[in-house]
């Protein structure tokens, strides 16, 4: 007892450095593990968004089968409109997180979406014919098809990380 | 040969080989396809106004991945022919539809019966 304090008096200050040192270490060590959960915090708030960008888009899409259904044509419009908006927010937000193929999904998504526009907005000067509103749905459905395989694809990437 | 030429032909022989998809939009006789860097193309037969004219017009349009229109070529442009347009058109639409393997289902269960 007596020994270790002399040892302490006579190294106090190379102690005091290991001790320092050790504090410093810990501190860095749990700084570190905070920033790693506030990372995967972030990355995960991130894909839940993407997967609810996706939702967004996919049940405006749904929803436009039935303003087609009854040939709403004003809204029909409104909708496809919007769904081209949230295609091109989804590709400009998240270009870096998606795959070249998922680009191209949305992409072709978006065009689909453009076209029922398109047809729409001539829609209440001419009325379409039959063989017109066929190929408007079968653009419908394809664009449903496209959105759910993303929707699918992201929220399979949100329940892996959880 | 210009980029224009060398662009549909490049689309015309990915299209015969099938490695370059098309698929039907919600106007009549429009295909639509991909391409890197998230470009989209689109073909387009539009009726001849002349009913007894059965050569339509052929419209071939780009959007960038900012959805913008960049380049169309309307019935031909220089050393682009209508005949390549047309041609193009018609590998499209094919695509789109699936009509070969429609035909081929159709054949192969035909042959099944004979």
């Amino acid at each position: 007892m007596i020994a270790a304090g002399r040892f302490l008096a006579a190294n106090w200050g190379n102690v005091a450095s290991i001790l320092g040192l050790i504090v410093s270490l810990a501190t860095l060590l749990v700084a570190r593990k905070a920033k790693e959960s506030a990372d995967a915090a972030k990355a995960e708030a991130r894909r839940r968004s993407r997967a609810e960008d996706f939702q967004e888009a996919h049940t405006r899409s749904e929803q436009l089968g039935l303003f087609i259904r009854d040939a709403k044509w004003d809204i029909v419009f409104l909708r496809s409109q919007e769904i081209v908006s949230a295609c091109s927010l989804v590709l400009r937000r998240w270009s870096d997180e998606l795959t070249e193929a998922s680009k191209t999904q949305i992409v072709l998504a978006r065009e689909q979406a453009g076209s029922i526009a398109r047809v729409a907005m001539r829609a209440h000067r001419i009325p379409p014919t039959e063989h017109q509103v066929l190929n408007v749905s079968a653009a419908q459905r394809r664009l449903n098809e496209l959105l759910s395989a993303e929707l699918g694809e992201s929220l399979r990437v949100v329940e892996r990380s959880e | 040969m210009s980029k224009e030429k060398e662009m549909v032909d490049l689309l015309r022989a990915r299209t015969e080989s099938g490695s370059l998809k098309w698929e039907p939009t919600a106007a009549d006789d429009e295909f639509l396809t991909s391409v890197g860097g998230g470009a989209s193309i689109f073909i387009r037969a539009q009726t001849a106004r002349d009913p007894s004219d059965d050569t339509p017009d052929v419209l071939l349009s780009i959007r960038d991945k900012d959805d913008r229109e960049v380049f169309s070529i309307y019935n031909g442009q220089d050393d682009v022919k209508y005949q390549d347009l047309r041609g193009l058109h018609e590998l499209a639409r094919r695509s789109a539809l699936q009509i070969d393997k429609t035909i081929d289902e159709i054949l192969q269960d035909l042959r099944r019966e004979a």
